[in-house]
């Protein structure tokens, strides 16, 4: 019976060793659910969103458990700090996909956080902010931006911030809607779609009032919107928009303190008419006068991904660039321009076996390189982003259950 | 032989206190087998996506007049802890010919690939195979109408012939 004992216990022994062993090619896949140490580990994150600070430091911020938390990189994700917890009190925070925490920098190095917080109600959710100014020891409490009260949707929450500070936050509001259904129990007004909201505020000198803009109506309910700055600091939008019978097509909108009514211009005309979630929202970046946009669409004649320019804000566009047809399974495009001025365009594609990133680079958004694979993976990945350091540019594509690996694109 | 009622009696206890048609994961192996049962309807949907609400609500109503309606849900909720959700909306699906999926955790690519290499993953998706085995894709939201001419052969309307 012993000699059965002993030989049991060498089995197990030997099986658990076999387990814990590091594998010298493959990163090691974390099981996050069998440990009890996991709430600060962002291999347990489902997304993660980075910004680079003026020194090069690469901030990082991912959301686990009930809690936003932020470290950083200062030798390009060689090694990383400990993480910070942003929220200390839990609260839910949307880390899915399109709708996850967004992290931005100002100059002088002070971080911003914003997040969707699901409500108990199905679809609802607030808006939250908090940011540091002492280079993530600590964090400010944080507060709610939408100021309707309403249990209803604010979400796709995206932020960019001045290089003085000012803080841009956007999102997806469902405020109009749930009005028009409240009246259209007696009046059957409808609405379709969100609204799109928009609140600045600049709490590095002390502002803490975030006046909520109602940019318009009629956005897609279920894509993340994209965001970004133009050369005189204003905020540069574009979203999915419901054109008439249900085209899903996008447009562009530059935000001025002087306009009262924003004037947004459509710059997509694929006319995908459809009823439904795409879960696709489009890319833009700002490189001087000229406005670099990617988007989705799904139109029987037109499906797959586009890009195309505008140097007018989206008044006259270039002429659009199919770039990945959609039987490759083509999705989520991603558009940066580098230290060095270069526009850079990746998204994913998919085989069957393995989800692969492809990219493209162009001067001016006028030729492009063939396109090149950088990266693949077999299981779920994020959607893929690109840290534009001024030391080379870093592919940051979080594979959820490994740890960050940030991958060189030359 | 006592023994043997006792585990009669246990395993019948067991049975009749399992939902009538509880959801199952659906691996991407089990895909063909799906796609091969004709006539079919498959509606994939997600907690995720409003206008899914609104198909499956219409599908609901359907189902009072279209008691035999061949219908398959997949919900495409690859994480666990929204199962409970899936499961409050498929208990609203009763039939013996109903049958309810939810996609296995962290197989979401090669789930939409097995179902079809041609779907971006936009919700709802549904298909309709017909009894010659003949199946049509929609992206968007299905109209009641749409499902009866479906079901009668008739094939108007509809976005993707695949």
């Amino acid at each position: 019976m012993a000699k059965i004992f002993v030989i049991a216990l060498t089995l197990v022994i030997s099986a658990c060793t076999s387990v814990a062993k590091p594998h010298a090619d493959k990163p090691e896949y974390y099981h996050c659910e069998a440990s009890s140490h996991t709430e600060a580990d962002v291999r347990c994150a489902k997304t993660v969103s980075a910004a680079v600070a003026q020194d090069g430091r690469i901030w990082f911020a991912w959301a686990v458990k009930n809690h936003l938390y932020v470290n950083y990189s200062d030798d390009k994700g060689k090694t990383y700090s400990k993480p910070v917890r942003v929220n200390p009190e839990a609260e839910k925070i949307a880390t899915r996909g399109e709708n996850r925490p967004k992290i931005a920098l100002d100059k002088a190095g002070n971080i911003y956080l914003s997040w969707a917080n699901p409500l108990p109600q199905k679809w609802s959710s607030n808006i939250r902010f908090a940011w540091s100014a002492d280079a993530g020891k600590h964090f400010s409490q944080a507060v709610t931006i939408n100021d309707d009260g309403l249990m209803t949707g604010h979400s796709f929450n995206e932020m960019v911030v001045s290089d003085d500070g000012q803080v841009f936050i956007t999102w997806l509001d469902g405020r109009h809607a749930l009005k028009a259904k409240q009246a259209g129990a007696i009046t059957d007004h409808e609405y379709i779609g969100s609204a799109i909201y928009m609140a600045s505020s600049k709490p590095a000198a002390g502002e803490s009032a975030w006046k909520n803009r109602h940019l318009l109506d009629g956005s897609c309910v279920c894509c993340r919107l994209a965001l970004d700055l133009n050369p005189q600091q204003q905020p540069v939008l574009m979203w999915r928009h419901i054109y008439a019978d249900n085209i899903r097509d996008h447009a562009l909108l530059t935000l001025t303190d002087s306009v009262q009514k924003p004037a947004p211009h459509r710059v997509s005309f694929e006319n995908w008419q459809i009823e439904g979630c795409p879960h696709q929202g489009p890319a833009v970046r700002v490189q001087g006068q000229r406005t670099h946009m990617a988007w989705f669409n799904d139109a029987p004649e037109a499906s797959g991904l586009f890009y195309a320019y505008s140097d007018s804000a989206g008044q006259k566009m270039s002429k659009v660039l199919p770039f990945a047809k959609r039987e490759t399974g083509a999705v989520h495009p991603h558009l940066a321009i580098t230290p060095a001025g270069k526009v850079l365009l990746l998204w994913q594609e998919y085989d069957g076996s393995y989800q692969r990133l492809k990219y493209m680079q162009s001067d001016n958004g006028e030729q492009w390189t063939e396109t090149r694979q950088l990266a693949q993976h077999e299981g779920v990945t994020d959607y893929p982003s690109v840290i534009t350091h001024p030391e080379g540019n870093l592919l940051l594509w979080h594979k959820p259950g490994y740890a960050l690996e940030l991958i060189e694109v030359n | 032989m006592k023994k043997l009622i006792c585990c009669l009696l246990l395993l019948a206890s067991v049975t009749i206190s399992l939902p009538a048609s509880a959801t199952e994961t659906l691996y991407p192996r089990q895909v063909a087998g799906l796609k091969s049962q004709t006539p079919k309807l498959l509606v994939l949907w997600s907690v995720d996506c409003p206008p899914c609400y609104k198909e499956l609500a219409m599908l609901r109503e359907l189902l009072k007049t279209q008691p035999q309606l061949p219908l398959t849900l997949i919900s495409t909720d690859d994480d666990p802890a929204r199962l409970a959700e899936v499961e409050n909306m498929h208990r609203q699906f009763n039939g013996p010919q109903i049958q309810k999926w939810v996609f296995a955790e962290g197989l979401t690519p090669q789930l939409r690939y097995a179902i079809d290499q041609r779907w971006s993953g936009v919700l709802p998706r549904s298909y309709y195979q017909n009894a010659q085995g003949r199946s049509i894709g929609h992206s968007g939201v299905l109209k009641a109408q749409q499902v009866l001419d479906l079901l009668a052969s008739k094939q108007t309307g509809l976005s993707h012939s695949l």
